[in-house]
């Protein structure tokens, strides 16, 4: 049985689809407060996480705020 | 903290401290929030960076865990951006996140001396001023390069004085006094300010503030070098608010040059 992929951060990974971006991301681990994504090269707000519906091929970036100068 | 008399404002928002605090280098997030707390600083830079897929725990993922955003202007940096493209989706993934809509406009692709591109950096800040973020665009000390930049809506010009981290002090120093000279925005001299007397330098030559990050981060003892940098700017500023003297060809006594006693013994 195929399990369908989406890229995430560069990376394929399998995930359950069709799922929301706040499913997807608490599936990886992610503290949902902790995380920026861009889904399909739009910024997501963490208040849209539970909207946003994944589909097989989406393209993620999941950035987090780090130290920086 | 004593005031100066012209408070610094970027965009309409007035700050007590000018300095501006860089949040990179540092050995472990406390050390980042206790200089933070001494420096004075009221903005602080922050950077995106991919979330690591893998789980690893990194200790400064959740560095707004150890800065309070309703004290401090969290400013977050487009660096690791490649080009305008990037830049602007770093922008807008920071503003997605909640951050205030401003940016540290910063587009440097190599890694050897990390100067920043003056082309993508331009481009991007078209876009962002249109998108309404408040563009603070880190550059090379190029007079032209910063009007152009405020003529499109820039907020300030952040000219750097030597390359990212090097300690180099005010290489560019003849370019900045130019752009100090022709701002109609707030200069902030960002990089290479690798001792307090740098920062004081650009502090007397009227530069608005002062952007250090490696300088305190990797000191030996961070809030101590805080102390430092935050008394530096002040004395600076201090000293070009009140006029500094210019350099003079001759000496100039500063005692009475007369009644000198007379010398008796001499033949």
């Amino acid at each position: 049985m195929d399990h369908p992929t989406l890229i995430a951060n560069g990376q394929e990974v399998h995930a359950s689809l069709p799922c929301s971006i706040e499913e997807f991301l608490v599936a990886q681990n992610f503290l949902l407060r902790s995380v920026v994504v861009e889904h399909n090269g739009e910024a997501v707000a963490p208040s849209e996480f539970s909207r946003r519906q994944l589909c097989a091929g989406d393209r993620l970036e999941i950035v987090k705020i780090v130290a920086g100068g | 903290m004593p005031l100066s008399n012209q408070a610094l404002v970027i965009a309409g928002r007035t700050f007590r401290s000018r300095l501006i605090l860089g949040t990179g280098k540092f050995s472990a997030p406390e050390v980042l929030r206790d200089a933070l707390e001494v420096s004075g600083a009221e903005m602080v830079t922050v950077a995106l960076r991919r979330a690591d897929l893998s789980g690893k725990k990194d200790p400064f993922a959740n560095i707004l865990e150890f800065i309070d955003p309703g004290r401090f202007l969290v400013l977050p940096n487009t660096s690791g951006a490649m080009n305008a493209e990037e830049a602007v989706r770093l922008a807008r993934l920071a503003a997605a996140a909640g951050l205030p809509k401003w940016v540290k406009l910063e587009i440097h692709p190599d890694p050897r001396y990390l100067l920043p591109d003056p082309v993508e950096t331009l481009t991007a800040a078209e876009t962002l001023v249109k998108e309404g973020f408040t563009v603070l665009p880190y550059i090379n000390a190029d007079p032209v390069l910063a009007k152009r930049l405020q003529d499109i809506g820039a907020a300030t010009v952040m000219p750097l004085g030597s390359p990212i981290g090097s300690n180099r002090g005010l290489q560019t120093r003849d370019q900045i006094r130019i752009i100090i000279e022709q701002a109609v925005v707030p200069v902030v001299v960002d990089a290479g300010l690798g001792a307090p007397s740098h920062a004081s330098e650009a502090m007397e030559m009227g530069a608005d503030a002062v952007l250090v990050n490696t300088a305190i981060a990797v000191a030996g003892d961070p809030c101590r070098m805080a102390r430092a940098f935050m008394a530096a700017v002040e004395a600076g500023r201090d000293a070009y608010e009140v006029g500094l003297p210019g350099a003079q060809s001759e000496a100039g006594a500063t005692s009475p040059l007369t009644a000198f006693l007379a010398n008796d013994a001499q033949p």
